[in-house]
Order: C-alpha cells, then sequence, then structure tokens
C-alpha cells in the first residue's frame, strides 16, 4: 500500500503550521520528549516540558496528562495523580491506559473496591490485558478474597507470563499456608525465567517450610550462584548449614548478609547462634542483644538469650529472658523445660516442677523428663524422681538404637541417674550437668521469614 | 541562508583529532610517558584518566552546550573523504555537525528535532551520505549541507461521520448546531470510533458558550490528523555494506496511545509501507533488508515489545512491567532497558533469556559492534549515577565501569567511526559536555577480575565469592565490667533472683495500696470532687480518632485525659449512632477505669456501618455521639448520670461492601 505524501491539502497544512496558526499547531510534537526524561527518571525537566506543553495547549494534551499523573504517584502524591489520571480519562474515555492508571491511583489509596470497578471496566475495552488481570488480583489479595486473587494471576499469567504475577501467585498461596501449592508456581515460574535469584531464593524458603531442607538448600545455593548477595537466600541457607554444625561456612554467608543488612535481627540471632555453638558466649550474648535491641518482640531471640545465659551460669538473666519469650510465645515447650531449669538453679523448686508440667503439656519430650526427674531427684523429692524416670526410661527405649547411641549426653546423665536412685552409685553425684540440660540445637535459630 | 563551513572541501593533512588519538596511543604505550605530559591538558586529565580499562580518552569539551540523546546524534561520512563527522541535533533546535575536535558547521532548526538520520540515498561514487531530521510531523533533508527539501507525514484517516459532522457545522454561523454536532461527537466516540483531535477538545468542553466558542476557532481550518514523530531509524534496501542504499522508517504517535509506522523509499518522497499498532512507539530497531527479509523491533510507551516481520505485525509480543527506556539488538538478543533498573534480554523471537539488574537507573544503551574485536559485540549501559558500563557475552558479564565526574550523566551515547577510527564512543552528557573515547586496538574485551579494576568492590557480579565475605563481622564489644559482672551473677545467681523477686512483690503492693488510698480519699472527701456540680469542675477533654479507610468497619478512638487535680470514677462512656441505627457501636456504653490526674486514657469503640434496610446504597456519613457520663449516687441510694462532656464525631464515607 503506498500513498503519496506531498499531497495538495497536506502542503497548505503545513503553511498554515509555519504561520503557527493554534489549533493546527501539532500538539503530540514534544510527547516523545515527555516520554524520554519520564523514564530516565530525569522527573524535573520532564514537569518542565509538561508545564511548557499544558500552557500551550490549554490543559488540553492529554498525554502530558498523563505523564504528570506518573510523576506525582512516584513522589508520592497519589491524590493527585488520580486527580490528573481522571482528567486524562474524561479527555479521552475509550484509552485502556488513563482507567488503568486511574484504577492503580486507587489501589495504592487502598480504595480497592473502587480500583476493581476501574478494572472491569478497563476489562469491557481490552478483556485480554496481562497487566488488567494482575492489578486485579493484587486488589483481591488486599481485599482478602484469595479465591478470586488466584483465579486473577492464573488469567494474567494466561495472557503473558511475567515473574510478578508468580511472585504475587506464590504469595497468595503461602498467605493460605499452603506451601505445597506456592512450591509449584515457583516452580513453573522457574522454567519461565532460570536465572532469577529471587524466585531460587524464595522458593528454597518454602521448601524450607515444608522441612525438606536438602530441596530448600539446592535452591537456596543455586539463588546464591547467580546472585551471592542476595540476603535471603543466605540468612536461609545459613540456618540450614547451621543446623549441619558447620558453623565457620554459616558465618562466613552472614559476613555476606551483615553488609547488606546490618539492621536485620534474623542475622543477628543466627551469627549470635553460631557464636553460641562456638561456646564463644560473650560474643553470642553481644550479637543476641543487639538482635534483641532491633526486633524486640521477637521471642526466639529472647529464647536464645535466655540458652546463653543458661549455658553461662547465668541463672537469674536466664529466667528474665525465658519468661519474656514465654510471655510473647506461649505455646514453645522448650521455653518452658529451660525456664524450669533455671528455677531449679535458682532454688525455685515448686515453680521449677510447674514449669516442667508446662513444658510436658504438649507431650513427652526426653530431655525434658530427664531433667526433671534429675531436678525431683536433687530436691530430695526420690518416688516422683523415679516415676519420671521410668516414663523416661519406656520412652527411651521405644527409640531406635542408633538414635540412642548419638544421645550420649542423655544416656550418660540417664546411668548417673540409675545410679544414685537406685543406690548403685552415691547419690551425691548426678548433677543436671548445663551439656546435657541445654543440648545447644541450632534449630533454635531463627529461620528467617521469607518476607515477601 | 546557508553557510558551508569553511573546513568543508579542503582536509588538512591530519585533522585534530587523529592527533590527539595518535597522541593518546603513545602515551598509553608507555606507562613512564602516561604520568608525564599532563601539564598540556591538564583540563582533559582532570576530568577522565587517559586510559581506563579499553577505553583510550581522545577528547572532552565541557563547554559544548548540547544535550543531546542517543536519536540526537550520528556518525558519518558526509563529504565522501573517509572522515567521518559527528552530526548533534539538540532541544535548543540547532545542528551541528563536528570534524575532529572543532564545529565545522552549525544551523538553526525550525522546529526541536525528535531524531536525526544518516543515510546513502543512492549508489554514487563517491558515496554523499544524505542528512535528515525529524521534527514533529516532517523530515527536513540535507544533501551536501545544504537544505534539500521537506517531506510531511500524511494526515492520518478520520472518520467519515465526523467528518461530516464538521463539514455541517463549517456551513452554519457561529453558534449554531454546535449542541447538535457535540451529541453526535459523543455518540460516536462512545460507539468506540478513535476520533480526531479536534472532535476530543470539543468534547472535553463543559461550558455550552465555550464549546461555540472552541467550535468557531476551528472554521475554516481543514479537519486533520497529523502523526507526531516519536523516533526514526533506517534500514538497509538491498545490500548489507556501509554505503548501502536505506530506507527511512518513521515511528510516530497517531491518535492518543496508538501508534503507526511508515517506511520511506530512499529519496524520502514516496511512503513505501505503513503498519498501525496498538501503543506509541518509543523505539525501533531495524534488522534484515527491504527487499529481501526485513524485521522490525519496536518498543511502545505503554511498555509493550513488538515485532514487524516484512511488513506485517506479529502477533507474539512482549509486555514489560516498566516502561521501556532502550532498546538494543545485538546478534539474536533484545536488550530492553527498563525504567527499574532492569535490563530484560530477551531472544528475538520472543523467549526471555536472562535480565541483568543494575545499580541504579539507566540513562541510555547502547550496543557496541566491531568485527575486530575478540567479544565482538558489547552492550554499553550508562547510569543516572554517571557510571558508564561495559557489558560483555550478552550482558551476563561486566567488563568495565567507569564514572563521570561533578555528577554529570551522560544523555546520550553513540558508537562508531568518529574522524578515521573506527571504534570512536560519542557521549552527550546533561551538563552540555560532549566526550570522546576510543576503543584501544589491543583491548580484548574480556570480563573485569572481581573488584580489582573496576572503581569500587561492588560491581563484581561475576564470581560466586562475593569479596564481603572477608569483611569482619561488627560484633558489639563488652567491656571487663560486663564480664565481671557475669561473674558476680554466677556467683549469687540465687540471691540476685531472690532480691528481685522481693522488690517486685514490694513494687506491687505500693501500687496497690497506692490505688486504694486513691479510692479511699475519694470518698472521704467527697465534697471536693464534683460529684454535684457538672461538667464545670471535672476538666475532662475528651479527643476522638476515626481509624479506618474505606468501611464499613470503622474503629472511634477516645482520648480522655482528665486535666483537673482529682481521680475520677464511676465515669463511665456513652455513644449513639446519629442518625440512629447507622452503626452498630460496640460497645455502647462502657465504664471507664478510674481516671487518674493528668493522665489520659484511651478507649476504643468500634463502629460498624448498617446496610440501610431494604437494601440500597448506604446513605453515607453520620455521627457517632460520645458522651462521658459521671454515675453518682445521691440521697437514698438513687442514681443519677450527669455528663461531664461530649464529642461529636464525624465519620467518613464508607465505601460500602
Amino acid at each position: 500500500m503506498t500513498e503519496e505524501g506531498r499531497s495538495p491539502p497536506v502542503a497548505a497544512i503545513a503553511r498554515r503550521d509555519s504561520r503557527t496558526s493554534r489549533p493546527s499547531l501539532l500538539r503530540e510534537r514534544l510527547n516523545w520528549l515527555i516520554y524520554a526524561l519520564y523514564v530516565r527518571h530525569d522527573f524535573a525537566d520532564s514537569l518542565r516540558v509538561i508545564e511548557e506543553v499544558l500552557k500551550e495547549s490549554r490543559g488540553l494534551c492529554e498525554y502530558a496528562i498523563f505523564v504528570k499523573g506518573l510523576n506525582k504517584r512516584l513522589e508520592g502524591r497519589v491524590h493527585e495523580s488520580l486527580s490528573l489520571f481522571q482528567a486524562a480519562a474524561c479527555l479521552n474515555p475509550q484509552a485502556l491506559n488513563n482507567l488503568k492508571q486511574v484504577a492503580k491511583s486507587l489501589y495504592l489509596l487502598g480504595r480497592h473496591r473502587a480500583a476493581l470497578d476501574v478494572y472491569e471496566e478497563a476489562q469491557r475495552i481490552e478483556p485480554e490485558d496481562w497487566a488488567t488481570w494482575h492489578h486485579k488480583g493484587l486488589c483481591h489479595v488486599h481485599l482478602r478474597q484469595y479465591n478470586e486473587a488466584v483465579v486473577c494471576f492464573e488469567n494474567a499469567n494466561s495472557i503473558h507470563r511475567h515473574d510478578a504475577t508468580f511472585h504475587q501467585l506464590g504469595r497468595v498461596h503461602a498467605l493460605r499456608d499452603d506451601f505445597r501449592s506456592a512450591i509449584d508456581v515457583y516452580s513453573e515460574a522457574l522454567e519461565f525465567n532460570p536465572d532469577s535469584a529471587d524466585l531460587l531464593a524464595v522458593l528454597g524458603i518454602y521448601y524450607l517450610r515444608l522441612g525438606d531442607t536438602a530441596k530448600a538448600f539446592e535452591h537456596l545455593g543455586n539463588a546464591l550462584t547467580i546472585d551471592p548477595r542476595k540476603e535471603k537466600a543466605i540468612l536461609a541457607a545459613g540456618s540450614i548449614i547451621q543446623d549441619h554444625g558447620d558453623t565457620d561456612v554459616a558465618l562466613r554467608k552472614y559476613r555476606v548478609a551483615a553488609q547488606q543488612t546490618p539492621h536485620s535481627a534474623q542475622l543477628w540471632s543466627n551469627v549470635g547462634m553460631c557464636f553460641f555453638h562456638k561456646e564463644k558466649f560473650v560474643a553470642a550474648a553481644a550479637c543476641l542483644k543487639r538482635a534483641l535491641y532491633l526486633d524486640p518482640f521477637e521471642w526466639i531471640i529472647a529464647h536464645n538469650l535466655g540458652l546463653v545465659h543458661l549455658r553461662t551460669g547465668q541463672y537469674a538473666s536466664a529466667f528474665h529472658y525465658l519468661s519474656a519469650s514465654i510471655n510473647i510465645k506461649p505455646d514453645f515447650p522448650p521455653s518452658y523445660h529451660y525456664l524450669a531449669i533455671a528455677l531449679s538453679k535458682l532454688d525455685d523448686f515448686a515453680n521449677a516442677c510447674h514449669a516442667f508440667d508446662k513444658a510436658l503439656e504438649h507431650g513427652p519430650d526426653l530431655a525434658t523428663l530427664l531433667n526433671y526427674a534429675i531436678t525431683l531427684h536433687r530436691h530430695g523429692a526420690t518416688v516422683e524422681a523415679k516415676q519420671k524416670l521410668s516414663a523416661f526410661d519406656a520412652a527411651w527405649g521405644a527409640l531406635d538404637s542408633g538414635i540412642r547411641a548419638s544421645e550420649t549426653g542423655l544416656e550418660e546423665q540417664r546411668s548417673a541417674l540409675h545410679g544414685s536412685l537406685y543406690g548403685v552409685e552415691p547419690p551425691s553425684v548426678p548433677h543436671a550437668a548445663p551439656s546435657a540440660a541445654v543440648p545447644p540445637s541450632a534449630g533454635d535459630a531463627d529461620p528467617p521469614s521469607p518476607g515477601l | 541562508m546557508i553557510s558551508v563551513g569553511s573546513g568543508a572541501t579542503a582536509p588538512d593533512p591530519l585533522p585534530p583529532l587523529e592527533e590527539a588519538i595518535a597522541k593518546e596511543r603513545d602515551d598509553a604505550a608507555s606507562p613512564a610517558a602516561a604520568g608525564g605530559g599532563g601539564g598540556e591538558r591538564s583540563g582533559t586529565q582532570d576530568y577522565q584518566q587517559r586510559k581506563s580499562g579499553p577505553w583510550l580518552h581522545a577528547w572532552h569539551d565541557p563547554v559544548a552546550g548540547m544535550v543531546c540523546f542517543s536519536q540526537h546524534m550520528c556518525v558519518a561520512d558526509l563529504h565522501g573523504d573517509g572522515d567521518h563527522r559527528l552530526v548533534l541535533v539538540d532541544r535548543k533546535k540547532r545542528i551541528r555537525i563536528y570534524r575532529g575536535t572543532s564545529i565545522q558547521w552549525e544551523q538553526r532548526l525550525l522546529e526541536p528535532p525528535v531524531a536525526v538520520q544518516c543515510f546513502y540515498h543512492d549508489t554514487a561514487t563517491p558515496p554523499i551520505p544524505t542528512l535528515v531530521v525529524a521534527a514533529g510531523h516532517q523530515l527536513f533533508i540535507y544533501r551536501h549541507l545544504q537544505p534539500y527539501m521537506k517531506f510531511a507525514l500524511p494526515p492520518l484517516p478520520i472518520d467519515e461521520r465526523e467528518k461530516d459532522t464538521w463539514n455541517r457545522l463549517e456551513g452554519l454561523p457561529e453558534g449554531e448546531g454546535v449542541e447538535e454536532a457535540f451529541n453526535q461527537l459523543m455518540k460516536l466516540r462512545e460507539a468506540g470510533v478513535q476520533l480526531s483531535r479536534r472532535s476530543m477538545d470539543l468534547l472535553a468542553v463543559d461550558d455550552v458558550a465555550q464549546r461555540a466558542k472552541t467550535a468557531e476557532e476551528h472554521k475554516g481550518v481543514p479537519l486533520v490528523q497529523l502523526p507526531a514523530i516519536s523516533c526514526m531509524e533506517t534500514l538497509r534496501q538491498n545490500i548489507d555494506q556501509p554505503t548501502g542504499v536505506s530506507v527511512v522508517v518513521v515511528a510516530a504517535e497517531a491518535f492518543s496511545h496508538k501508534g503507526i509506522i511508515f517506511i520511506l523509499n530512499p529519496h524520502v518522497d514516496k511512503i513505501l509501507r505503513k503498519v498501525e499498532l496498538d501503543g506509541t512507539p518509543a523505539f525501533v530497531h531495524c534488522l534484515g533488508l527491504y527487499d529481501v527479509e526485513y524485521r522490525l523491533t519496536v518498543a511502545t510507551r505503554d511498555g509493550t515489545v513488538h515485532t514487524i516481520k516484512n511488513g506485517a505485525l506479529l502477533g507474539s509480543a512482549v509486555e514489560l512491567e516498566t516502561p521501556c527506556c532502550g532498546l538494543v539488538r545485538l546478534d539474536k538478543f533484545i536488550f530492553v532497558g527498563c525504567m527499574d533498573s532492569v535490563i530484560h534480554v530477551y531472544h528475538f523471537k520472543g523467549k526471555k533469556s536472562h535480565s541483568i539488574h543494575l545499580p541504579c537507573p539507566l540513562t541510555t544503551l547502547t550496543g557496541l559492534s566491531l568485527p575486530r574485536l575478540r567479544v565482538q559485540r558489547a552492550l554499553l549501559v550508562t547510569l543516572n549515577d554517571g557510571q558508564v558500563r561495559l557489558y560483555g557475552n550478552n550482558g551476563k558479564d561486566l567488563l568495565h565501569s567507569f564514572s563521570l565526574l561533578n555528577d554529570d550523566i551522560v544523555t546520550g551515547a553513540l558508537f562508531g567511526q568518529y574522524g578515521r577510527e573506527e571504534g570512536a564512543l560519542v557521549l552527550s552528557c546533561k551538563s552540555g559536555a560532549i566526550l570522546v573515547k576510543i576503543l584501544s586496538r589491543t583491548s580484548t574485551l574480556e570480563p573485569a577480575r572481581s573488584g580489582s579494576s573496576l572503581s569500587d568492590g561492588e560491581e563484581a557480579t561475576g564470581g560466586p565469592v562475593p569479596a564481603e565475605q572477608d569483611v569482619p563481622l561488627n560484633i558489639p564489644k563488652k567491656t571487663r565490667l560486663y564480664v565481671e559482672q557475669m561473674d558476680r551473677e554466677r556467683q549469687s545467681a540465687v540471691h540476685m533472683h531472690r532480691t528481685f523477686q522481693r522488690d517486685l512483690c514490694r513494687l506491687r503492693l505500693k501500687t496497690a495500696r497506692a490505688y486504694v488510698s486513691n479510692l479511699v480519699d475519694m470518698g472521704q472527701s467527697p465534697t471536693s470532687v464534683p460529684s454535684t456540680s457538672g461538667a464545670g469542675e471535672a476538666h475532662l477533654s475528651l479527643t476522638a480518632d476515626v481509624i479506618g479507610l474505606t468501611g464499613p468497619h470503622f474503629d472511634v478512638q477516645l482520648r480522655i485525659h482528665n486535666a483537673g487535680s482529682h481521680a475520677l470514677s464511676n465515669v463511665c462512656v456513652m455513644c449513639v449512632s446519629s442518625p440512629p441505627g447507622l452503626y452498630a457501636l460496640t460497645p455502647a456504653m462502657a465504664p471507664l477505669p478510674l481516671l487518674l490526674p493528668q493522665h489520659t486514657s484511651v478507649h476504643t469503640i468500634r463502629a460498624q456501618e448498617q446496610p440501610p434496610e431494604g437494601g440500597g446504597a448506604p446513605t453515607g456519613a453520620g455521627q457517632v455521639r460520645c458522651f462521658v457520663v459521671r454515675m453518682a449516687v445521691e440521697g437514698r441510694g438513687h442514681q443519677a448520670a450527669r455528663p461531664l462532656t461530649t464529642v461529636y464525631v464525624q465519620m467518613p464515607i464508607s465505601e460500602g461492601g
């Protein structure tokens, strides 16, 4: 198809242009410049050109109004941007872009229902638009209508696949504690974008949530290969490494994360527990105290601090941290267990028994039972001590011999207690040695929350 | 009206740029010389290092005064003498040609230019290229540095019904038939017809009198909708050689948020092809030969990358999450720079390959392509913190990076032959400076070792072991006092614990006693408490906040401050909805705790907006009236309530639901 460019009417117009008769001046001639300045983040210049154009067009240049709205929204003036987009939509109600931006401003203002209405309208103009579906899904997430949100995100993905949609879809599944589905979503996203450290890190964290440490570690490792500074992945991978007792490697990883996020409470908590494992208690307490300063309401940090103080023999401090931890999270049996030990060391026998009972409410635990028995015995309650010991023996006997062999501390304490209770050895020997009473498990290190 | 520069026809044996480059080469070859000899060009020395990675510094003009985007720059052998000139246009309507380090020619343009391109319109010997400047809806063509002709893009087709409406209006006297035309146009717009700008303007006017005036302004002017050029590229017609004849590809904004691409013949007087697009083009990239097979990659302002193959728009498009600020094609890969500081790399058929994450937003994206290099293609990215980065291996390796000084930012970058140097990089800066660097002939463009040759350690993205791993953790130090305290606690933990528990008990006891005595005091001296009088003596202040954005649930938070000197007991708060029944208030009435003097107590009431009876939309905002009331026992155990203070809380409009 060809067309004669220099036809007479055009020439006439061109002449008119040169005499700058106002209505025929090409109003859109600077739109490219507005766009170019805006996308380069040169907002001041962009606004200057916009004002110029708006003045010249008596406020009727739709694109200038549109970009001004985008500018204002980036400045954080969402209300202003909303009225600008509404003005643009008023000039050209058929334009999908205007409606989409009106809806987005509404969404940012927290008016999710109103935003949804506008998106519906936009879909009447163009039903096959990825962004409309995606943002509709976001509105539904905020309205806690997760089923609708999932439908929207899936529609968006069926039109065009995007990392952002996968992230949101995964997040919705995670919000509903459906980590299986979240993992499926992220695995699919990875097929589409295999080199995304973000996707790999989140996938790893979800595997960790499901308890599949091997897979989690594999994905986190991949994430770190692509972006060795991904702090989310570092923290999650570090906690796994720490659980395997390789504290030096974990600490090296944390060094990288400490440069990225020096104010992360979880990071310092994990670092503290690494030092605890290495028996550097002063450093451990220092790191944990920094963590607690950064996030005073994180119960696990208080719990970890309690452990450190219990280990160093500072029973009064241990008592405080453990009771603080219990106040925040009352349904974590180990906290009661350790509190009981602290209390028993502080010669508060009655409360120690209360705490042991509380710890055992959630089901029998070997260390708790054994420590209970030791405490009872120390305070002369031999009959109850024998009861607890037999309960422990029953549970101990039910264990696999391999596991039993690995728990040498428990076995030692058990035989010592047997000796002293049943008179094989003098009764003064059994003393809950701190190492048995407080198995230094890095499992108490806090796995970082995915934070997505 | 044309003044041709004096140096145009008689080239010097060695132009200044060549000299500068030659000198740089010598300096770079002997490191000892690089240290000395800085005195004569100290300005340049301060500005940039002589040799930085693969770049040799060639020339720098800090006061060139031209701020150009990449599309405003081109290099071409304008006189067919093998000495490539640099052509720059800028927003101040200037066109300037540099030869070596001096300005050869400068002219005014009629309109702010959008883009400039050089291409060959026919095969002559020596080949003399054509210079074309795009502005508004026109193309200005220069040959031999003379304005040669102007080509205006044709107006866009306008709907017949719309034309009719305006034609009818044309014949009528002022003010007549405007309303009719307005309604007609409104109907057309609702029917989804793409209206011209003039009709849109009329529809945007609310005032009837103003409408007539607007309509009158347009009388006598033909109804046309002109496309506004947004970018321009050239595409070789049938021979893939540097001097091959090219066609001009012009992308323009058609109606609002729509686009159109014209392909013009090499003489720029005929439209060979026209492609319409859903979205205004922002960047175009051309590949192939027009007569054989070609592909246009078009990024639009709303963040979509379309492909046009042999004049047909392909169905598959890439949708970006943020607007695009640069488009480059190298080999089989398309690099799309986005506003969120990410460069997405796609295979040219649309499959995503990977992404490059940048530390800050990018300003330009340019492709480097030189057959003689070992790494033949590289990607040049300039960032808005002044960095100029070079990526190789399809953007996976960061090869080199340097920064401009004085917070300058690159606005436009161009790689090509300048002077007689085929690997020259021209950078135009925001301060108006022009900077020319040349790619060292010995450079292999190998990836930089992590942190060694880079300006700071942060950029090494290549290796899996980051440098931070060796930075020791900043562990808080503990004093000797702390350790001593630890020892003390170890020795006398039981004692410390007991002391603490005892003191805690004492504190609790004391608090309870104080509370009781407060109660007792009040009972003993009823005259001093405003039990009989009203609010006058009880100095209460009551403030209310509404928490909640859109309803229908709101929280009304009351802050009751007792400014008097006595404690108040037996006080309760009551809430009423106005109009009645609009809000369900829980609790509607609640006793307040003892109001201690100079103390603020906070009380929250939950207000749930009730749907009006019989359905329908909510009636709008109402009030919640809160009263603080003191229950007083008067004679013979008779209870009486006295209001102390009142507040009316205006509720926000609920968005229903």
